[in-house]
């Protein structure tokens, strides 16, 4: 177990250090100064000179290369160019919004997707399969501010329920803290919702299909058992992987909702930076996120004995 | 003659019973290709269709609500919403085509090339892992804030987060091809290999390729929409869904209509055009679309 767990580790090595190439190599992918694309049309040549010397611009790509990554492991993001804060600080300040949405949204998919792609599979072919599917396909290609602004609309505006945007943290109280999170997590879950359904229904019919789950209906499992504890643990593996590869859809539905709702998360930060073309905190957020991502599906990777005890390492 | 005994029915009716077969059949897939096609329509003869210069602006028609001069009311700046739409329809479809060509064609390239030489394999795949680890939303629009806006650089830096899986997608397709009986007997025979390629490889991979490049065509037309909704990529002097809609943000409790509409159009194309790509998937795969 700690063999594989120390080769799965290093392999994610090679998958972080293509993210760190791709980041970097973001600001020198244009042909032109990065220092004017970092100083913008107005910049005086003076300012271009400042610039490249507090990026140290001037020195060959590789040893800039070195001296980023040697700098990122140790925990230094940079300096923000806008504010002369570390981006690590900045990032810190607002990664709990995000974190926070991210993870609700995976327990809604979960908890929603899991028995309806059970129910589609159990009832394959009925209109209560073709319903669900249908229902799927149309969540699937809902825009994330149509299902926004209309939960806004429905629950905000009209109901007064919830508050129409904003975040409350944690520290500010659980009943405030979860009205404000319900609305952005709920509109982002919709496309994973869709997601784990489909592929709930597809490893569901697989197993259905199986030798053993018609000699356990056979000898009279009941069908509720028969679902939950033949058939879906042994389809566990396949779904729990998808919650993993569809992270990455969440991470980006985030950013997406922090600006419909005005959230003050990591995407929204990284989305002022933009405009600002402050680069440290851009190449910091997605360095984040994807480390994130990578992380995330290595404990995915590692759980799997869970639900499958022949999966030894 | 027994011609002569077959059910009478107007010529009409003949025509059009293997369409209603179909019909009967793929329903998604029809419905679909309908609004599809109504969405390309509407995009070709925007300039007749459009009721409004779009891009003209009215200071004192600012926000008024959907009407017989207005079909989807105005913006906050006293532009009209519907023809804004429908000229906005040219530039999703222009990216959401141009990202499935560019990711399918440079997917393929790639696929191919892990598939057939091991050493490039390990290579590619690893860098495909790190392309795939990055969020492709995020992606595009680190790709887009570095590039001069434009819809060449905008299809570019979404169609680059989708090439992964496509070559995911190629190399699966030509790993299992190679192990197939007659490409064996093909290369025993001594066919060349670009023939092996194009005659026994090639043909594998067309049928995945088209459903997949479909969904490549819905997403991109999303991932257009919520760059330019956060005010990225496409210039702002063109109008595009994602931008009106952008701007319909700070007023959506007065002015709903600039928000709405836009975004309906929005999901009615992905929607027909994930629809197709089912429905193609049913068609060119019966396996598949039995088990997914």
């Amino acid at each position: 177990m700690l063999g594989y767990i120390l080769r799965r580790l290093l392999a994610t090595i090679p998958v972080m250090g293509t993210v760190a190439v791709i980041v970097f190599m973001l600001l020198h992918l244009t042909p032109g100064d990065p220092a004017a694309l970092i100083g913008g049309d107005l910049a005086s040549a003076e300012d271009l000179r400042l610039i490249r010397e507090r990026l140290g611009l001037e020195r060959p790509l590789v040893e800039q290369f070195g001296s980023w990554i040697w700098q990122i492991l140790h925990g230094d993001l940079g300096t923000s160019l806008f504010t002369q804060l570390p981006v690590s600080q900045l990032i810190l300040q607002r990664i709990e919004p995000t974190l926070v949405i991210g993870l609700t949204i995976m327990i809604i998919a979960v908890v929603v997707a899991v028995p309806l792609g059970v129910v589609a599979a159990w009832k394959a072919g009925t209109w209560v399969d073709q319903t669900i599917m249908t229902l799927a396909v149309v969540a699937f290609s809902m825009p994330i501010f149509l299902i926004g602004y209309l939960l806004i609309f429905t629950f905000a505006v009209d109901l007064k329920w919830l508050p129409v945007r904003g975040y409350a943290s944690i520290a500010s109280g659980p009943v405030k803290f979860l009205q404000h999170i319900v609305l952005p997590s709920v509109t982002v879950s919709f496309v994973y919702i869709a997601l784990l359904t489909r592929m709930t229904r597809a490893t569901m019919l697989e197993v259905l299909n199986q030798d053993y789950i018609r000699t356990a209906r056979a000898k009279g499992v009941a069908t509720p058992r028969l679902l939950a504890l033949h058939a879906l643990k042994n389809a566990a593996v396949p779904i729990v992987t998808t919650v993993g590869v569809g992270l990455s859809s969440v991470l980006g539905g985030v950013v997406v909702t922090e600006t419909v709702f005005a959230i003050p998360g990591i995407g929204r930060l990284m989305i002022d930076a933009i405009v600002r073309s402050d680069f440290p905190i851009i190449q910091g957020v997605i360095l984040i996120l994807s480390a994130l991502y990578v992380l995330i599906n290595l404990l995915i990777d590692l759980s799997y004995s869970l639900f499958d005890p022949r999966i030894r390492y | 003659m027994t011609l002569a005994f077959v059910a009478p029915s107007s010529p009409l009716r003949r025509r059009l019973a293997p369409i209603l077969r179909w019909t009967r059949r793929y329903p998604a897939f029809v419905v679909g290709s309908l609004v599809f096609s109504a969405v390309v329509l509407a995009s070709i003869f925007a300039p007749l269709i459009a009721t409004h210069d779009p891009v003209a602006i009215y200071p004192t028609e600012r926000l008024r609500p959907p009407s017989d001069t207005w079909l989807f009311g105005s913006d906050p700046f006293g532009r009209d919403v519907y023809s804004r739409v429908i000229w906005g329809g040219r530039v999703s479809l222009a990216v959401g085509v141009g990202v499935a060509v560019l990711a399918t064609v440079l997917g393929l390239l790639i696929g191919l090339i892990a598939g057939f030489s091991r050493a490039a394999d390990a290579v590619l795949m690893r860098i495909m892992d790190g392309v795939m680890a990055i969020p492709g939303i995020l992606l595009a629009i680190a790709l887009v804030a570095v590039t001069r806006p434009s819809v060449g650089t905008v299809v570019v830096a979404i169609a680059i987060p989708e090439i992964p899986r496509v070559v995911r997608l190629v190399r699966s397709v030509v790993l299992s091809a190679r192990e197939l009986p007659y490409v064996d007997a093909a290369r025993s025979t001594g066919t060349r290999f670009p023939m092996l390629l194009a005659r026994h490889v090639l043909p594998n991979t067309i049928a995945p390729l088209v459903v997949q490049a479909s969904f490549v065509c819905a997403s991109a037309i999303l991932s257009e929409a919520y760059l330019s909704f956060l005010g990225l990529g496409i210039p702002p002097t063109i109008p595009t869904w994602g931008s009106v809609i952008s701007e319909g943000r700070n007023v959506v409790q007065m002015a709903f209509w600039v928000v709405l509409c836009p975004s309906v159009f929005l999901g009615a194309t992905v929607l027909s055009i994930n629809l197709i790509g089912d429905g193609l998937r049913d068609m060119l795969d019966p396996r598949l679309s039995r088990s997914i």
